[in-house]
């Protein structure tokens, strides 16, 4: 029967049938079809308690002119999960929202305080619409006042913002930009970890560091530019930065470049004794000077300033070591991790009480400093 | 010369055969695969078991070349008569088919649910799926010839791309996350290896294409290289999926590659999302794969029938569309994607290497002028 239709002159017909099916199938793209003006873009996020509720901030991408410091084109909603708070915005916002271009995603230390992380950003890592790239920061007190403020370039707060957490390779007071994808990785492996800190008063303002705990996920306590500086060189993230230092003589002041850094976390396990040593290789070049009396390109000058800034360098970091270890008690420089790449029998053992052992083992400092360049002069001005 | 109706008289070259098995083989597994692994294995010792399970896949293609070039001129299809007999031939032919059928049906359906995730969120599944079938039909309709053109059009362009992947992302690498190599011994290897070999699969390829090849005595040379070159590129991915995101992380993702793939930083607002780079070059991909499948499906079928017409290669299209459409939810395609495994492990290894010693045993020779 079957066959006998299709061999019919309705053969015709049942082609022109399914090459209508076929064109049917091709129209695929238009159930997902989104008109470019009709959406509104969200560039950033900010999560704040009140009360009970969470409150989570939207910024929409809209171009506005104006000659005020502030962006007023954010939403407020209040509900006690994200999810539940992000689609309460239908009942204020038209356009629908698209999740896509989320640059970051600021949390507030008050939200912090109650929640755990990886439940504030679980419906950002969740679905696969935001990526892995967008930034994370902790606000002190109200993170959507930071969404308000327009940088100096007048730049929308999300991208000023955005730019703004790069310049970590400027200084070695701001710690390292941290991206979602990073702040999955630590939850997943209950490592303590540092986020930039944002201090919004008549601008936003990096200041600082905020400590996460591996093992609580919440938020434990500020840490402040001096240990972050510690916390670079450790991690090996100084490039770019500058470090201060004063002649052990004429007690004036150098500043050099670091260019180059790098640094290694050697673990050594001697029966039950752990004891760590943090080897640091830097190369540096002058870029400021007010000793008068100084040789550049002699050996005796760039001797004294090698010694010099490794003494420094190492103070620095024994001393933001000592307080990671006595006060904060927090790993935040990856000790553990070496501990269980190294020796995993003995990490075995450690592992569950590694907050305590980790705030008693000795660490000792090796600084090797290289000095590449000293600029334009090759002397100083009384010399 | 296979005396297949589909073939048309066609010969494929050594370098199409070499493409068309690696085509075959690296896959949709990749998405999930370092998941997988470090779920079983829960140290960094990842890379092991794949390597060991490509070896096993090494061996199963030169079971397969070897079988098929005591036959010269003869695919799978036409073979196994002559070892196994009519009857248990049919049986033979008919489950490399049903195989053939749900491996095209399990790849069709992740392909779609992956589209659905990352970029038609409305889109019903049936409806990615049905331009996708309906193209793989079509492709088919030009015979092997059409095919292998199709992937050495398409093999440098995902080649490159999947290149560019873990290109990108080798400043997120960490050698801590890899090490300790052994520390737990070899049990996690070998736990790994209950999920492997149904990556591994593609080697059937061979069974095919060999004696479609213009030099059949080059056919263990294109498959191992080709398979060699799949294998690598998953070993490559897992190494560095778990390289940068480390074993804790990728055993709690559902698509490790997918957000592998998104926290790619490119400068410029150009390439500012990479991933959809990826979503075409997989798409791609898995439609090389589908297609592969689909044409074993119809050789056989038409192998059967001694025709090749258009209800041959259409037809079967209603049985993948509905056989993907089965699934409700990732569980039920997991089992299928395991069952597919495990039988094609059967029919794609076990089988040959059985046919290969009875007809070695007996000494059973096809006539190597190719006249059956």
């Amino acid at each position: 029967m079957i066959a006998f239709t299709f061999r019919s002159r309705r053969i015709v017909s049942v082609r022109k049938c399914i090459a209508a099916c076929v064109a049917c199938a091709f129209l695929t793209g238009c159930w997902d079809s989104k008109e470019i003006d009709k959406l509104s873009i969200i560039q950033g996020v900010a999560i704040d308690t009140n009360q009970d509720m969470l409150e989570l901030t939207y910024q929409h991408l809209i171009a506005q002119k104006s000659k005020k410091n502030t962006y007023t084109n954010v939403t407020t909603l209040d509900n006690d999960s994200i999810q539940a708070a992000s689609r309460d915005q239908a009942k204020l916002v038209s356009h629908a929202p698209l999740y896509n271009f989320i640059r970051l995603v600021l949390i507030s230390d008050q939200a912090l305080k109650k929640t755990r992380i990886d439940e504030l950003l679980d419906t950002f890592t969740r679905s696969y619409k935001p990526s892995r790239k967008s930034l994370v920061m902790i606000v002190k007190g109200n993170a959507k006042e930071a969404l308000t403020k327009l940088g100096k370039h007048k730049d929308m707060p999300a991208f000023d913002l955005e730019e703004l957490a790069a310049n970590s390779v400027l200084n070695s007071k701001i710690p390292r930009k941290t991206r979602l994808g990073e702040v999955s990785i630590h939850i997943s492996q209950g490592t303590d970890f540092i986020i930039q800190r944002l201090v919004t008063n008549e601008s936003n303002q990096l200041a600082g560091a905020a400590l996460v705990s591996g093992t609580t996920k919440k938020f434990v306590s500020w840490v402040n530019e001096k240990d972050v500086i510690g916390i670079n060189w450790m991690l090996g993230s100084s490039k770019g930065s500058i470090i201060k230092v004063e002649d052990p003589k004429t007690k004036q002041h150098m500043v050099f470049e670091v260019e180059d850094a790098h640094s290694k976390l050697i673990p050594h396990v001697n029966g039950e004794d752990l004891s760590f040593t943090v080897r640091i290789k830097t190369d540096i070049k002058l870029n400021e000077t007010s000793v008068v009396s100084a040789e550049l390109l002699k050996e005796p000058f760039i001797r004294t300033a090698k010694e010099t800034v490794e003494g420094e360098i190492r103070q620095i970091v024994l001393q933001s070591l000592h307080k990671l270890q006595k006060e904060m008690r927090a790993d935040v420089a990856g000790f553990g991790r070496k501990v269980k790449v190294n020796y995993p029998a003995y990490w075995d053992q450690v592992k569950d009480h590694w907050q305590d052992t980790f705030s008693k083992i000795p660490v000792d400092v090796q600084v090797k400093v290289q000095i590449e360049r000293t600029g334009a002069y090759t002397k100083g001005a009384g010399a | 010369m296979p005396n297949l109706p589909s073939s048309k008289q066609e010969k494929i070259s050594t370098i199409q055969a070499l493409l068309t098995v690696t085509s075959t083989v690296y896959a949709v597994a990749i998405v999930s695969l370092p998941r997988t692994i470090a779920e079983q294995t829960q140290t960094p010792d990842v890379w092991q078991g794949l390597l060991l399970a490509s070896l096993f896949g090494l061996g199963a293609v030169f079971i397969n070349v070897k079988l098929c070039q005591r036959f010269p001129g003869k695919t799978f299809y036409e073979l196994n008569s002559v070892i196994a007999g009519k009857f248990i031939s049919l049986l033979i032919n008919i489950a490399f088919m049903v195989y053939c059928v749900m491996i095209c049906s399990v790849v069709s359906r992740m392909m779609a649910e992956f589209i659905k995730a990352l970029a038609l969120e409305r889109t019903p599944v049936s409806m990615i799926l049905l331009p996708f079938l309906l193209l793989v039909g079509y492709l088919t309709s030009g015979g092997l010839q059409a095919m292998v053109r199709l992937v050495e059009l398409f093999f440098p362009l995902t080649f490159i791309v999947y290149l560019l992947l873990i290109i990108l992302n080798i400043n997120h690498f960490d050698l801590d996350n890899l090490r300790p190599v052994f520390h737990q011994g070899w049990r996690p290897i070998f736990k790994s290896l209950q999920v492997v070999p149904f990556s591994a699969l593609g080697f059937e390829s061979m069974l095919i294409l060999t004696n479609f090849m213009v030099n059949p005595q080059k056919a263990w040379k294109a498959g191992g290289i080709g398979y060699s070159i799949a294998m690598a590129l998953y070993v490559l991915m897992v190494t560095m999926v778990i390289g940068c995101m480390s074993v804790e992380e990728v055993s709690r993702l559902q698509w490790p590659v997918v957000s592998f793939a998104q926290q790619i930083e490119f400068p410029g607002a150009f390439l500012e999302r990479f991933e959809i780079f990826f979503i075409i070059l997989w798409t791609i991909k898995i439609f090389m794969t589908a297609a592969n499948y689909y044409f074993y499906l119809v050789a056989g079928i038409s192998q059967l029938t001694q025709k090749w017409n258009g209800y041959i290669y259409y037809l079967p299209l209603i049985f993948i569309f509905a056989l993907s459409m089965y699934p409700q939810n990732f569980v039920v395609m997991g089992n299928m994607d395991k069952v597919s495994g495990y039988f094609g492990m059967i029919i794609c290894a076990g089988v040959p290497l059985v046919l290969l010693l009875i007809s070695m045993v007996f000494r059973i020779r096809g006539n190597p002028d190719g006249k059956p």
